[in-house]
């Protein structure tokens, strides 16, 4: 039975101590942090590529792109492994470094905040929602907004 | 010694006992093509490893016999005891210092001198006695032709200066192939027969055809007598000619022919079975990306296995290693079949090649057969798909420049018909494909000059035959009226190398005047398999694809002293070599090592080095795309996936340099 309340499931994870959600259509998996192979000539927060039981993904530093503070990787640091949407729907895998990553979650669509409705919040972030639940800020980030296919490889031209 | 040397000298002694194996099965089985491809492959790989290592003498010495083999499997000579002991002999010298760790000897030319004479002149004796060296290659690559036996027994009185036109249809059925034929005449000169022995690609059918029109002035039996150009060789011709004339009967001919079927039925089979089976076996079409899943699902349990490998070695536990060894050997087995998976055979390349020669001869009024062997070897799609246009440009230059036209031919004492030949073998990892014509070869003299005329060489550049050659690779020679006025049909020879070259091949020609040309071309088996050298910088490791490679060498750090971007004049090899070191371009400094290794490779057919911290040894590994996001690290050909699972990245030598020719510039 519907409750009549429509809600989606959300990744959750923090990033610099503030916890941040994403729609679990873009997520793969989640996997510990471990080694990786850096890439020469490449921007900052793309590490470099790694092994996923035998395919080879980019490994990108989720801090360094949002302009985050760097931050020692732990034992609780994960990658989220997210599928990114570029031109035609082609479908990039990468591999996205966050602090800790949480748990899934059910958010009613009603109780998200449109960031329009926040006074002065640029529009231009990858945060498409906030949920304040009794205190408990979750961002709801659009992920194609931070790596989105086609401005990676933008970059990528940019620095020829 | 190190560690390389180490690993090398047990290669080596792994390798010989291979070869010596192979050896012996060559001389129990002379003909067989297996133990022949065994030999000649570990020859090979010890060429390789020992010049890569730096004792060129063992690479000299395996190149001397290799080449003697290379005659063996061309057809030029037969396998014979003193060859089999002569390369016995000079590996059982070379595994002694081996084994007696002799780096010293292993030096020195003057403990090779000996073996190397001994190779040297078995070759030149071969090729003083037999002057018709290539009798068993013909053997194998002319079974396109057929010997028949016509006997054409006129019903009208004709003469042989008469206007009949029978005796203009007997001048055309001659003029099919290779003939001989020989008129018996009655006293009144009219004639009673003809008997006409005609080897030829033309079927029979097609010969009977010709007689179509005069079939109530005459009667013609045409026989089989033998699946080859019985023509071709002068024993064989000798016996046909006596039969002519009468010396022997038609039986002694027919057993003398059955007796040659028996030798080339080898070669017939291995021709006709690939073409045969594929009419036999049900064939299933999948999807790329299938074949790619489980190629990934197979490299990761290739990961697995070693893992499983290493725990079980730790734990000492019987049961477990013996399960995990079994392990190991179905997954190789796995491997090999699932990349083989992706391979077909060039078949459907050889019926292009053939139809073109057919139209292209046509039209310019040329006789050109086209000779195919090897056809089922298999190749990866994609490089088929990618070599075809330029094979088939290759293929075109032979037929519109390499071959001459009929009459010139027969005033120079050839066969009316041209022949162009695929030779396509597999080495290891590689795919040999040779293409040969028997034209009139590259004009070295025209060529240099108009290398001069448009300014690539200055005139007094002394090239030696290769450097001559290479020129028609060059990019800035303009090709249009020495190479091909069939042009503006695609690519040139420039765009031939470079597409070989992207394919991680190499491409080679030689060439005698009136005698022909020859291309030789070598392409990795499969775009993802890579033969590479493993090497370090910083925590980063490289894969070098090993056909670019040509020496390494170890120098100290310190002489690479500038920074940022290509140091010319590092001296190696007792010549100045333009270095570029991949830590000074792209890592931190600091912690650089005393030496370096200087990798050295041809680029454009100029020789440059790559600097790393230190190789860790060879391996083949499968490549794979790095992605859709690292499209400014061109230089970069994909990662391969190591037995720990740890990530290389391939490197490509040629992108490398050109994006650091730029950044100078």
């Amino acid at each position: 039975m519907s409750t009549g309340k429509k809600s989606e499931a959300y990744l959750t994870f923090l990033l610099n101590d503030e916890k941040f959600a994403v729609h679990v259509n873009y997520v793969h998996e989640v996997v510990e942090f471990n080694k990786y192979t850096r890439v020469p000539d490449a921007p900052a927060y793309m590490l470099g590529i790694f092994n996923l039981r035998g395919t080879i993904l980019p490994l990108l530093d989720t801090r360094i792109k949002l302009g985050l503070p760097q931050k020692e990787k732990t034992t609780k640091t994960r990658v989220i492994i997210l599928n990114i949407y570029g031109e035609e729907d082609a479908i990039t895998s990468i591999g996205a470094i966050v602090d800790v990553a949480r748990e899934v979650v059910e958010i009613e669509d009603e109780s998200v905040q449109k960031p329009d409705d926040i006074e002065g919040f640029k529009s231009s972030t990858p945060i498409t929602g906030i949920v304040n639940d009794h205190g408990d800020i979750t961002m709801i980030m659009d992920i194609n907004r931070v790596f989105s296919f086609d401005e990676l490889n933008q970059v990528g031209k940019a620095t020829i | 010694m190190d560690d390389n040397q180490k690993q090398f000298i047990e290669d080596m002694l792994d390798l010989f006992n291979q070869l010596d194996e192979g050896l012996m099965q060559l001389e129990a089985t002379p003909h067989a093509s297996a133990p022949l491809e065994q030999v000649f492959r570990i020859m090979h790989t010890v060429k390789g490893a020992a010049n890569m290592f730096g004792f060129e003498h063992i690479g000299d010495l395996a190149h001397h016999l290799e080449t003697l083999f290379d005659h063996v499997r061309e057809g030029h000579m037969h396998v014979t005891d003193e060859l089999i002991s002569i390369t016995l002999n000079a590996f059982d010298k070379v595994r002694d210092l081996l084994q007696k760790k002799n780096l010293d000897k292993l030096m020195d030319s003057r403990e090779f001198r000996g073996h190397l004479d001994r190779a040297s002149l078995f070759l030149k004796n071969h090729e003083a006695i037999s002057h018709d060296k290539s009798f068993l290659n013909r053997l194998s690559t002319q079974t396109a032709f057929v010997t028949y036996l016509l006997e054409i027994t006129p019903s009208i009185e004709i003469t042989s200066d008469g206007n009949h036109p029978l005796i203009y249809i007997i001048k055309d059925v001659e003029a099919l192939g290779v003939s001989k034929i020989r008129i018996q005449a009655r006293e009144d000169k009219t004639i009673d027969h003809w008997k006409l022995v005609l080897a030829t690609v033309s079927s029979q059918e097609e010969i009977e055809s010709y007689f179509l029109f005069v079939e109530q002035d005459c009667k013609v039996i045409v026989s089989t007598l033998a699946p080859c150009n019985l023509l071709e060789t002068p024993v064989w011709a000798s016996t046909v000619e006596e039969f002519l004339n009468q010396r022997i009967t038609k039986e002694q001919l027919d057993t003398f022919c059955a007796g040659i079927k028996d030798q080339t039925e080898t070669f017939e089979n291995k021709e006709n079975e690939p073409s045969h089976r594929n009419h036999q076996q049900a064939i299933i079409k999948v999807k790329k990306h299938k074949i790619d899943d489980l190629l990934n699902k197979i490299s990761e349990l290739v990961i697995l296995k070693s893992q499983l490998l290493n725990v079980a070695h730790q734990t000492h536990n019987v049961a477990l290693n013996d399960v995990a060894e079994r392990i190991e050997a179905v997954v190789s087995q796995l491997l090999g079949v699932s990349l083989d998976i992706s391979l077909i055979q060039i078949e459907t390349l050889v019926t292009q090649f053939k139809r073109l020669v057919r139209d292209l001869s046509r039209s310019l009024n040329k006789k050109v057969n086209f000779i195919s062997k090897g056809v089922d070897t298999e190749m990866d799609k994609d490089i088929i798909e990618m070599m075809t246009q330029p094979l088939l440009h290759i293929i075109r230059n032979a037929v519109d420049h390499g071959i001459e036209h009929p009459e010139e031919r027969k005033s120079q004492g050839k066969s009316e018909h041209g022949t162009i030949k695929l030779n396509t073998f597999r080495s290891n990892a590689f795919i040999n494909l040779i293409i040969s014509d028997d034209g009139r070869g590259i004009d070295k003299d025209r060529l240099v000059n108009k290398a001069i005329e448009q300014g690539l060489i200055s005139r007094d550049t002394q090239l030696n035959d290769d450097e001559v050659f290479n020129l028609i690779f060059h990019p800035g020679l303009t090709t249009a009226d020495t190479i091909s006025d069939i042009s503006g049909r695609g690519v040139g020879m420039d765009v031939v190398k470079q597409s070989i070259t992207e394919l991680r091949g190499s491409i080679k020609v030689s060439s005698s005047p009136g005698a022909g040309t020859q291309f030789y071309i070598k392409l990795p088996i499969s775009r993802s398999i890579i033969d590479g050298l493993l090497v370090k910088v910083a925590d980063t490791q490289y894969i070098i694809p090993i056909n670019a490679i040509e020496r390494i060498d170890r120098i100290p750090s310190s002489i690479l002293n500038r920074k940022k971007r290509i140091q010319s004049g590092v001296m190696i090899n007792e010549k100045p070599l333009p270095v570029l070191s991949l830590r000074q371009q792209y890592y931190d400094e600091q912690d650089t090592p005393k030496t370096s290794d200087i990798i050295t490779i041809k680029v454009n057919d100029k020789s440059k080095g790559i600097a790393v911290d230190h190789i860790e040894g060879m391996m083949e590994v499968i490549l794979k795309p790095m992605g859709d996001l690292y499209t400014n690290q061109d230089f970069i050909s994909g990662s391969a996936i190591l037995g720990d699972g740890a990530v290389a990245l391939v490197l490509d030598p040629e992108r490398l340099f050109m994006r650091h020719t730029k950044n100078v510039i």
